[in-house]
């Protein structure tokens, strides 16, 4: 049987590649490990079971963001907490308060602010990838971007990159 | 102006084990193989070893199943007429009262003498297994029948074509039409049978008379022997008149039966 190849790569080196983005996003998203980890191994068995055809390693990266919010979404909307409280917080993802570092900050907005200022910020998509992305105009995600940065702030209480 | 970051998300790893759980995917196709053919080969072993239980079964069932208590049960003292049911009953027994029991004869010929009433207090059940003394012509049976093509009354001479009588053996033949008041009465009966043939009755032609031995089992079976006589081997299977007599001879009851010779 051959080996199913994705934009030119095989699944392992789709996995190690995307690994960061797919997992950090999904960190973000949910904020607990436990729960980061399982839509992690859905999007990468989604893609493994679907093997859609992808016209480059863009495309790739674009499906499996899309994905991965996707199942974050849906993650959110069928599982109700039931771990105890104590071990949702040992699974939680916390970043230290600090000035440089306004990541703390970003974890305290909206998730629809969330992802806009993550994928632009830390995946640095333009305001166009990320219209087609999360499939809205880009004038929304504009809007959101704009939004989001002034909650931002206000939960920082500095100044904008 | 501060310059803020993410450095803190950007930098964030990803654990090890959450890539090999992933990457296990690639290789899950195996196991999903040895999965999904491991549990075929034990459901088939499974029916295979349903069948052979099944089969075990079958056969075990077969060899307790108490066949014998199932079959009608055949007593030998009894006659075949008991054994072979018809659906013929005899009235006169009856009104006689004595229990109903299947015949293949007619009754017209059952009659009742008057020295039936003699003796009455002797249980026939008692009657006395001896050799006729004083039967008439008791003399041994040497001749075979000759003339089988007609038969009294009209009757075929094609065994086939009548009913299946009592057999008759080296020791005996049962029948069971006997009456108990034509029995009871009498201390000692003797038996001996005629070839029921045309010209017997008559007078034109000698009878050969075979003598027998009775033997009252009671509800009418009486069961005639021939122990003594050697006078089975001439017997065919015809039909024949029983006469059973008292000491003194009389006849106090006669039938005419078509029995058949085994």
């Amino acid at each position: 049987m051959a080996e199913k190849r994705f934009a030119g790569l095989t699944y392992e080196q789709t996995v190690i590649k995307y690994k960061k983005a797919v997992g950090s996003l999904c960190l973000v998203r949910l904020k607990n490990y436990a729960d980061a980890e399982d839509c992690f191994q859905n999007v990468f068995a989604r893609l493994y079971t679907k093997s859609p055809d992808f016209t480059d390693e863009n495309h790739l990266k674009a499906w499996l963001i899309r994905v991965a919010i996707n199942e974050c979404k849906n993650f959110l909307r069928d599982n109700t907490p039931l771990l105890p409280l104590k071990d949702v917080e040992a699974n939680s993802v916390n970043f230290p308060e600090n000035e440089c570092d306004i990541s703390w900050a970003l974890l305290k907005l909206e998730p629809k602010y969330r992802n806009v200022l993550y994928l632009h910020y830390i995946e640095r998509y333009k305001i166009d990838e990320i219209a087609e992305i999360l499939g809205k105009k880009p004038n929304t995600i504009k809007t959101i971007l704009r939004r989001g940065r002034e909650k931002l702030k206000a939960i920082y209480g500095g100044d904008e990159r | 102006m501060r310059k803020v970051n993410f450095d803190s998300i950007e930098n964030l790893e990803i654990p090890d084990s959450w890539v090999e759980k992933a990457l296990s995917l690639n290789s899950e196709p195996k196991q999903k193989k040895s999965i999904f053919t491991f549990p075929v080969f034990y459901r088939n072993l499974a029916y295979v070893a349903c069948f052979i239980a099944v089969c075990a079964l079958s056969v075990a069932l077969y060899s307790l199943i108490p066949r014998g208590d199932i079959l009608p049960i055949k007593h030998p003292d009894v006659s075949a007429t008991q054994n072979n049911i018809t659906e013929t009953t005899n009235n006169d027994e009856t009104q006689n009262g004595v229990s109903q029991k299947p015949t293949y004869t007619p009754s017209e010929n059952v009659k009742e003498t008057e020295d039936d009433t003699q003796n009455s207090t002797q249980d026939p059940t008692t009657a006395p297994t001896t050799k006729p003394t004083q039967a008439p012509k008791p003399t041994e049976p040497e001749t075979q029948p000759d003339d089988d093509s007609t038969k009294p009354n009209g009757q075929p001479s094609n065994p086939s074509v009548f009913p299946d009588g009592p057999d008759i053996t080296e020791s005996g033949v049962s029948i069971g039409f006997v009456p108990e008041s034509a029995l009871c009465g009498s201390s000692t009966v003797y038996c001996y049978i005629v070839p029921d043939r045309e010209g017997v009755m008559s007078g034109e032609t000698d009878p050969t008379i075979y003598p027998a031995n009775v033997i009252y089992v009671g509800d009418g079976n009486v069961i005639v022997s021939f122990e003594g006589y050697k006078s089975v081997d001439a017997l065919v299977s015809d039909y024949y008149n029983f006469y059973f007599t008292n000491v003194n001879g009389e006849i106090i009851f006669e039938e005419t039966v078509y029995v058949t010779v085994k």
